[in-house]
């Protein structure tokens, strides 16, 4: 099975920073997916099956909770890692976070060694 | 910029917009066909198939074409070749000249961007070792704790294959608090890195050192400064296998080292006030002990007069006084002034101890030499605190005016003789109790006669200090005394007091002040 990550962040300047954070699991075979906004994002999860989602909280079109919510309990995609992003100083809502089903949250700016051990072990590689 | 550093072509040309712009020129070039091939023969975009194998080093030997039909165009940064556009069948040099441009300035600009994302990565790494050494190093009070918390850090943020946090002693000698690595790699840091520990403890500015052939060639040290202050060092060593240290390490270890060094003074003055209040806790317990033991009143005996004052220093003092009336025969009056060395709890639990010690003794034997011997035994079998004391034993018959009394090591009280008006002291031998057994102390007697006056001090009296360090001294209490024969007990104890005060001059006192004054009342 390939393995997929999807990035989605309305930010492009994160969105580059994350998939630049990434990039040396591409040579282990696993393809970079990115999105900028909400409904992007639930599409890109719908068609490609990455099994490991980076999702902004903030978002256009569709806020991060609701595509979380919509693919954990609508799409029936429990086995998707769901890796909600905040904003360093902004109080990540966690009941929201836990009733949604997202699986970890990390705050930007992002520990770019944390984000990738985290990456490496949601995709087994 | 090395060729290792230049990420290889698939990353700085995404494959949708460049397989797009192919398209747009293989249109306005018909009979072309092309491709964009990485340095590592990796096809970047373009379809079908094209020969990639050793195209590095075709295109290091300068070649621009592939078998006969294949026209290769290098794409490169700077002097790096990074790969290059492969143009097959017809199409017009100059058309695939601008696309090589094309690409060329793509290249440059995904370089560019690339270069201020992994800045900004290593600021997002900055920025995140910060906080977590804020909340791990920044919040430990623990001093001997920081610089292991530092080596972990440091750890986690530069690999490194040793590494030590050394700091500065009180002579100012370098000393090894954590250290990570193995044994020899940890033993041959310091050495090998003397000369930069030397420098950055001189400027106060991190630096990398770089000898080659040693087992460490590669060094980094950062000072750990509290203020302009350097307090120590922090100093990773990598072996040849490692690449050397960069900028970039310098800079986070550099922002590690200043948080330990900002941890670790706040961490040694909330050592030193919990220490502090500790001290002044015990200081005032034992003051109050010593207080407690302290007679309410002076003895009131026809024809006798007795005064006592004890003044506390703010810091040191052991002082302390006595009188009783021994069970047996009310009309001796037993009486101690002593001087404990040490300070508070443990000074003024001895102090208690002695003080039980000389009563219950006194009511055994009249005989004041005896009692300060047995005295000195029991605070051998127990003087747990290794604390000393300096002690004046007399018992005093007050029908007879006989004094006999020992002395254990105390200051020699003086003696004013109404009939002659000489002051003389009050000689005898005897050690300090608590300090050698079976020691024999001298036991004296003198008779008091009417009008006689004795005065029993402290070093406090004779050891105060004026402004300029002098000393009171025994001349000038014995000048006091003489001058003012007429006055009564209370009296002198105030003169007394009041000449110390003036000779100090607001100095504050190092020591107890303890002044004790028998008089006997003039013949009628």
């Amino acid at each position: 099975m390939e393995r997929k990550v999807l990035i989605v962040d309305d930010e492009a300047h994160i969105r580059l920073l994350i998939e630049q954070t990434l990039e040396e699991l591409e040579d282990a075979g696993v393809q970079i997916l990115a999105a900028a906004d909400g409904e992007a994002g639930l599409e890109l999860i719908k068609t490609e099956r990455p099994q490991l989602v980076f999702l902004d909280v903030m978002l256009p079109k569709m806020n991060g909770f609701d595509v979380c919510d919509r693919v954990k309990h609508e799409l029936g995609l429990p086995e998707v890692v769901v890796v909600m992003l905040t904003a360093k100083g902004q109080e990540f809502d966690k009941q929201r976070g836990e009733a949604v089903g997202a699986d970890l949250y990390l705050t930007k700016p992002f520990d770019p060694d944390e984000l990738l051990a985290r990456a490496r072990e949601a995709l087994g590689v | 910029m090395n060729p290792a550093e230049v990420a290889p072509l698939h990353r700085l040309l995404e494959r949708a917009p460049t397989t797009a712009l192919l398209r747009e020129f293989e249109a306005l070039l018909p009979g072309c066909a092309l491709a964009v091939i990485g340095a590592d023969g990796r096809l970047v975009a373009g379809a079908g198939e094209w020969p990639r194998a050793d195209l590095a080093a075709r295109l290091a030997r300068g070649e621009t074409g592939w078998a006969a039909d294949v026209r290769l165009f290098p794409l490169t940064f700077q002097s790096h070749v990074l790969g290059a556009l492969a143009a097959r069948g017809a199409g017009a040099e100059a058309g695939l000249q601008a696309l090589r441009q094309t690409l060329t300035l793509l290249v440059a600009q995904a370089v560019e961007k690339r270069e201020v994302a992994h800045e900004t990565l290593d600021r997002y790494r900055e920025i995140n070792l910060l906080y977590r050494v804020a909340e791990t190093i920044g919040a430990c009070l623990d001093p001997d704790e920081i610089p292991h918390l530092e080596l972990v850090e440091a750890g986690r943020a530069v690999e490194s294959d040793a590494s030590v946090v050394l700091l500065a002693e009180a002579g100012g000698a370098l000393e090894a608090k954590a250290a990570s690595g193995s044994a020899d790699d940890v033993a041959a840091l310091p050495d090998a890195a003397h000369s930069l520990i030397a420098q950055v403890r001189a400027t106060g500015r991190p630096d990398i050192l770089i000898a080659e052939g040693a087992p460490l060639p590669t060094l980094l040290c950062a000072p750990l400064r509290a203020g302009e202050r350097v307090l120590g060092v922090i100093l990773l060593g990598r072996r040849a296998a490692r690449p050397v240290f960069t900028a970039g390490d310098e800079k986070l270890v550099m922002a590690l080292a200043s948080q330990a060094g900002i941890a670790l003074e706040k961490a040694w003055l909330h050592r030193q006030e919990i220490t502090r209040q500790r001290m002044e806790q015990e200081l005032a317990v034992g003051r109050r002990i010593q207080l407690s033991l302290l007679p309410e009143a002076c003895p009131v005996v026809p024809g006798w007069e007795f005064a006592a004052t004890y003044e506390a220093a703010n810091e040191v003092g052991g002082d302390f006084y006595d009188f009783f009336r021994l069970p047996e025969s009310p009309q001796h009056v037993g009486f101690v002034i002593a001087d404990v060395t040490g300070k508070g709890v443990p000074a003024a639990l001895m102090m208690a101890f002695c003080r039980t010690v000389i009563r219950s003794e006194a009511a055994r034997s009249f005989s004041p030499g005896q009692v300060l011997e047995r005295a000195n035994e029991l605070i051998l079998q127990d003087n747990r605190t290794q604390l000393l004391l300096s002690a004046f034993y007399g018992l005093l018959d007050t029908h007879t005016g006989r004094l006999a009394y020992a002395n254990g090591g105390h200051d020699h009280p003086l003696w004013t003789r109404a009939a002659t008006g000489e002051c003389r002291t009050l000689e005898s031998r005897g050690m300090v109790l608590g300090a050698f057994a079976f020691l024999p102390i001298d036991e004296r007697a003198i008779i008091v006669e009417p009008g006689d006056r004795l005065v029993f001090y402290t070093d406090g009296v004779t050891e105060a200090r004026a402004p300029d360090g002098g000393m009171f001294g025994e001349d000038r209490l014995q000048a006091v005394i003489a001058t003012e024969a007429a006055l009564n007990a209370d009296e002198t104890v105030r003169r007394v007091v009041a000449s110390v005060k003036a000779f100090a001059q607001g100095t504050p006192p190092a020591d107890d002040l303890t002044l004790l004054v028998i008089r006997r009342g003039p013949a009628a």
